[in-house]
C-alpha cells in the first residue's frame, strides 16, 4: 500500500483528488438549479405543491436521511482505518456502509411502490415529476456509489493490493455526495410546502 | 480526530431529528420555520462536507467554493419561498 503524503492544502490536492471534487460541484449546481427550479413552480402551483407533499412519507425520509448519515460516518471511520493500515477493520466498516445504502433502498423501493400503487407518477403534477425525477436520480448515484464501494472493499483486500489511501478516499468522498445531495433534497422535497 | 467524528455523527442526528419534527410539529409562522430548517440543513451540509469529506484539510479555494454554492442556493430557495 503506498502511503505518500499528500499535501491536501495544495489546490490542486483536495482530499480525494482534484476530479472528484469537480464532479461533485458540477452534481450539487445540477441538483441545486432543479430544486431551485422546484420552488419556483412550487410558488406558482401552491396549493397542488402542498397537497402533493402532503401525501409523501416523511417519516420514510427522515429513516432514509439517518441511513445515509450513518452510513457517511462508517465510510469516515473507514477511510480512517485504512489510513492506519487496519485493513480488515476498514473492510468491516465499508461493509457497514454498503448495508446502510442497501436499507436506503430497500426504504425507496417500498416508497416508490406505494406511490406508484396510488397512481403517483410522473405524470400525475409538476410536483410529482420533480420527485420522481431528482430522488431517481439521486437513487442512481446511491446504487453506483454501492458498486464503488464493493469494488473498493473487493480490491483492498486483495493479497498486494495496489489500493491506495487516495482511491479509498475518493471512493469516500462519492459517497459522501450521496449524503450532500440528499441533504438538499430531504428538506426541500418532504418538509417545504 | 476520532472523537471529532464521534461528535459530528451525534450532532448530524440530534440536528436531523429536532429540524424534522419541529417543521411537521408546526402549523403557524412557516417562513419563520422554513428559514430556520433550512439553515440547520444547511449547518448538517457544512459538517458532512468538512468533517466527513475531510475538507477543512483542503486549500480555503475549495471551501469558500463549496460555501458559496450551498449560500447561493439557500439564498435563491430562501428569496423564492
Amino acid at each position: 500500500m503506498n502511503t505518500l503524503k499528500i499535501n491536501y492544502k495544495n489546490i490542486y490536492y483536495p482530499p480525494g483528488g482534484i476530479l472528484i471534487w469537480i464532479i461533485i460541484f458540477l452534481e450539487l449546481i445540477t441538483f441545486g438549479m432543479a430544486l431551485v427550479a422546484f420552488v419556483y413552480d412550487g410558488t406558482k402551483n401552491h396549493e397542488i405543491f402542498h397537497q402533493s407533499r402532503l401525501q409523501l412519507n416523511a417519516t420514510l425520509g427522515l429513516v432514509n436521511t439517518v441511513f445515509l448519515l450513518s452510513s457517511g460516518y462508517f465510510m469516515a471511520k473507514a477511510v480512517h482505518e485504512f489510513e492506519h493500515k487496519n485493513i480488515s477493520k476498514a473492510s468491516l466498516f465499508l461493509k457497514i456502509t454498503a448495508l446502510g445504502g442497501l436499507l436506503f433502498i430497500v426504504v425507496k423501493f417500498f416508497e416508490y411502490s406505494a406511490k406508484i400503487e396510488h397512481g403517483l407518477t410522473p405524470d400525475t403534477n409538476s410536483f410529482y415529476m420533480y420527485y420522481w425525477l431528482l430522488t431517481a436520480f439521486h437513487l442512481i448515484h446511491v446504487i453506483v456509489g454501492l458498486v464503488i464501494i464493493l469494488w473498493t472493499n473487493y480490491s483492498m483486500k486483495k493479497t498486494n493490493t495496489t489500493t491506495e489511501v487516495e482511491d479509498v478516499k475518493t471512493c469516500g468522498a462519492f459517497w459522501h455526495m450521496c449524503d450532500l445531495i440528499w441533504l438538499l433534497l430531504f428538506p426541500v422535497l418532504y418538509l417545504i410546502f | 480526530m476520532k472523537i471529532s467524528k464521534e461528535y459530528t455523527f451525534i450532532a448530524l442526528l440530534t440536528l436531523t431529528f429536532v429540524s424534522s419534527i419541529v417543521t411537521l410539529k408546526t402549523t403557524e409562522g412557516k417562513t419563520d420555520v422554513y428559514f430556520l430548517l433550512l439553515i440547520l440543513w444547511a449547518v448538517k451540509f457544512i459538517l458532512v462536507a468538512f468533517e466527513f469529506m475531510e475538507l477543512r484539510k483542503a486549500n480555503v479555494f475549495w471551501k469558500l467554493t463549496l460555501g458559496f454554492v450551498l449560500a447561493l442556493i439557500m439564498t435563491i430557495i430562501l428569496l423564492l419561498l
